[in-house]
């Protein structure tokens, strides 16, 4: 089948018949009286489909009155349906460019899946309550296909009826497969695959007998179409017989339905038939019948439904009936139709093409620049990677240089710190030994003044002795004897005073010697408890105390220098039995000296607990206590080394050195050793 | 005359008596001895009318010589009795504040006798 047969085929949705049952009048009155919105959208849709397939620049009018109101009430679906509508129109008169723009503005709203939102205005005769935006895009697609159909491009007009196909089943919608196959069927007759094409224009044909009411008359609408083809595709069949059966079948069912696009088609193929055939009359008579429909067309410039065509099918008739004047008469008119709407065509389709080119030439710019833009961004990142990179390089190199002098600086500090440390402790030492020095310059004075001046008066006293003997006064040689003895007995006593102080002195100073080892706390205590009791009793016979103890067993041995921690727990025991010996001298009624020492375990550590009921410490003299030289003792009776140097013992062992006091009460002193140090 | 000696070391006492044997024996030099500041200071309010040579130690517990020193020169007794301060070898800052108090008269720990004597003299 040769492209003069290719047609416009009148594939649209709107139900002719309806349309048929309205007087034209009224349905324009409605049009003109329905307000602004979907009444006015519908209405203009019922004027449009009754002039669809009768008068094109009619169905233009009304399609661009539909455009009009969706637009401006924004309603996208029905904007978009409009716009096929026009293209519908556009295409039919030729203005193929026209047609693709508003197909483009269709495809536009189509594709953006946010126009499902939107409630959009009932575009068909029929109301379907499915997915209206696939319906309208199965709708561009089929609209596409058939452009593509009539400016000559079989390959696109195949992909985008199928899609039309494709898109119907989805939403299952049959009258939109029906039509898509319809279209198939011709599509595949003119790729010269016949059988493909009976395929398909069965398929269409089944669909559409098995109508229901809804799409009853819609299908009923193309299946004289369908018939058509059928007739095409067996006429490619070779099966003349059942082609003719299947023209007249399409014959009666344009005429009933009024499809008169298709009408004039078949009107052309049986013309031609006849013709082929030299059936004079009957060639004349579908020759005629087809330039009446096509004038009633108005203007087509199709490949088929083309008023140059019918006049000439009607010149040929007439030259075959030997009716030369009127043969004359048509053979001029198809000439100048002919050309002028081969012209137009040529306009058209040159138009098309410029557009078409324009439109490949700018998606191809698009593409480029997208490409570029992409090339752009990806060069863009790429550098913006490397510079995060670089700047993340250069902030971890700085943060390591920092890292790396900070640590220097630390490791520095620390030196000093340690620097500083063993100079503060020496200094410390010097200073100690500085108070020492004046401590003792004030301490050891009054013993070496009476071991100095003692020791002169004797010698005076020894002088006037001999003197005495010399006279032979031997009571007065014998008293000064004794007063000798006296002095010689002070001068012992304040030497060993000094030599008390120096002790102490050289105790606070010296460095430990002494190791540190696992030691029962307990037994020491208990040995240095007795110790500090029978030297009391030494030196002061009539001294009484009551001691008592309560040790906790379950300390064990801890890790301390026996020595040091002995010699402090005896100057406690030594302050507590001072401490109530002074007060056993104010006489009170029933007061009885009493000395207690108890250890505990707690929390991991080692409490040593010496308390007296002694006079206790007044609370002014609580934070002088642990200075050096610091006492509360009677000159001669005390150095102010013991709880100072008691303290730096306990401070070494990483311990404390507590004291809990109530004036006139009693005091408690508390060292809290760590089991290991 | 009389010397009121203050110092709580008790031995004082008997190093004076035997230091100034003779001079008590001759009954130039009477000595008292108090153990404290406190002491001291009642002894002097009980024989007001008595002159009197104040020698005292500074180191004591209790009231001070300094303390005493300032009691002595500044409120009690006037005219003000002379007063000698016994101060610890090269302690400046004692030396400084007795200075300042009205201290008359220094000596040094250990007490040279010899000195003392001479300084004594001239008041007997």
């Amino acid at each position: 089948m040769g492209i003069s047969f290719k047609t416009l085929l009148l594939l649209l949705l709107p139900v002719l018949a309806k349309a048929q049952l309205n007087n034209i009048d009224s349905l324009k009155a409605a049009f003109s009286s329905a307000p602004d919105g979907p009444m006015r959208f519908k209405t203009a849709s019922n004027v449009y489909f009754y002039y669809q397939e009768l008068n094109r620049d009619s169905a233009l009018f009304y399609a661009e009155q539909q455009f009009l109101t969706a637009k401006r009430n924004q309603n996208k679906i029905a904007e978009g349906v409009a716009s096929v509508n026009k293209s519908y129109q556009l295409m039919g008169l030729g203005r193929y460019a026209m047609a693709l723009k508003s197909l483009q503005q269709a495809f536009v709203i189509a594709e953006d899946e946010q126009n499902e939102k939107e409630d959009a205005w009932d575009y068909f005769l029929t109301p379907y309550q499915g997915n209206k935006r696939l319906l309208l895009l199965s709708y561009t697609h089929h609209m596409y296909a058939l452009l593509m159909l009539q400016t000559e491009n079989l390959e696109q007009q195949i992909i985008h009826f199928k899609i039309a196909g494709q898109i119907g089943k989805e939403i299952n919608y049959t009258p939109r497969i029906q039509l898509a196959y319809l279209n198939l069927g011709q599509s595949y007759l003119d790729s010269n695959k016949p059988d493909s094409a009976l395929y398909y224009e069965k398929e269409a044909e089944r669909t559409a007998l098995q109508a229901n009411d809804q799409t009853f008359r819609l299908a009923k609408t193309y299946l004289g179409t369908i018939e058509m083809h059928l007739g095409d595709i067996y006429q490619a069949l070779d099966d003349q017989p059942l082609s003719l059966i299947y023209y007249y079948k399409s014959l009666q069912t344009c005429t009933a339905n009024n499809n008169r696009t298709s009408l004039s088609r078949v009107f052309l193929r049986l013309c031609k038939y006849h013709l082929n055939k030299g059936n004079k009359d009957s060639s004349l008579f579908y020759s005629l019948k087809n330039l009446t429909v096509l004038q009633t067309l108005g203007m087509v410039a199709g490949t088929e439904t083309n008023l140059g065509i019918g006049y000439e099918n009607v010149y040929l008739s007439y030259k075959l009936n030997n009716q030369f004047d009127s043969a004359f008469k048509y053979q001029g008119l198809a000439l100048i139709t002919k050309d002028s709407f081969t012209k137009v065509r040529i306009r058209n389709l040159a138009e098309f093409q410029k557009l078409t080119y324009s439109e490949q030439l700018r998606l191809q710019n698009l593409e480029k620049e997208k490409v570029a833009y992409q090339n752009k961004v990806r060069t863009y990142f790429l550098l913006a990677g490397l510079g995060v990179l670089l700047l993340l390089a250069t902030v971890f190199y700085w943060n390591n240089r920092q890292k790396h002098k900070a640590k220097i600086k630390i490791e520095e500090a620390y030196e000093n710190l340690k620097a500083t440390q063993q100079q503060l402790i020496q200094s410390e030492k010097m200073a100690s030994l500085g108070e020492l020095t004046a401590g003792i310059a004030h301490e050891i004075q009054n013993p070496l003044n009476f071991v100095n001046n003692f020791s002169e008066v004797n010698k005076d006293l020894l002088v006037e002795m001999k003197e005495e003997i010399k006279t032979g006064n031997l009571t007065e040689a014998n008293a000064i004897a004794d007063d000798i003895i006296g002095n010689e007995e002070k001068i012992n006593y304040h030497g060993k005073r000094a030599d008390a102080i120096v002790k102490g002195m050289l105790q606070h100073s010296r460095s430990t010697k002494g190791q540190s080892e696992l030691t029962d706390i307990n037994a020491l205590a208990d040995e240095y408890l007795r110790l500090a009791y029978h030297g009391f009793r030494a030196k002061d016979n009539s001294f009484t105390a009551t001691t008592k103890t309560d040790f906790d067993d379950k300390i064990g041995t801890i890790n301390i220098i026996p020595q040091d921690i002995g010699w402090v727990i005896l100057n406690l025991i030594n302050n507590a039995f001072y401490s109530v010996t002074e007060k056993k001298k104010q006489n009170i009624q029933g007061y009885e000296p009493t000395v207690w020492v108890n250890t505990k375990k707690i929390n991991g550590k080692v409490e040593i607990r010496v308390k007296d009921n002694g006079n206790g410490i007044p609370q002014k003299l609580v934070g002088k206590i642990l200075q050096p030289f610091f006492t509360t003792k009677p000159s001669g009776q005390g150095t102010g080394l013991g709880l100072s140097i008691s303290y730096d013992i306990i401070k070494a062992h990483g311990g404390e050195l507590k004291v809990e006091t109530r004036d006139g009460e009693y005091a408690e002193f508390i060292v809290i050793l760590q089991t290991f140090y | 005359m009389k010397v009121l000696v203050v110092d709580d070391e008790q031995d004082v006492k008997m190093l004076f008596e035997q230091r100034f044997r003779k001079e008590i024996r001759k009954g130039e030099l009477e000595f008292i001895f108090a153990f404290s500041g406190e002491d001291a200071l009642v002894y002097l309010n009980q024989h007001a009318q008595e002159a009197v040579l104040i020698l005292s130690d500074i180191n004591m517990p209790g009231m001070s010589g300094l303390e005493l020193l300032e009691r002595i020169k500044q409120k009690y007794h006037k005219p003000p009795p002379v007063v000698m301060m016994i101060t610890a070898y090269g302690d400046a800052q004692n030396y400084d504040i007795a200075k300042s108090l009205g201290a008359d008269d220094f000596l040094t720990k250990p007490v040279d006798f010899t000195l003392l004597k001479e300084k004594l003299k001239p008041n007997y």
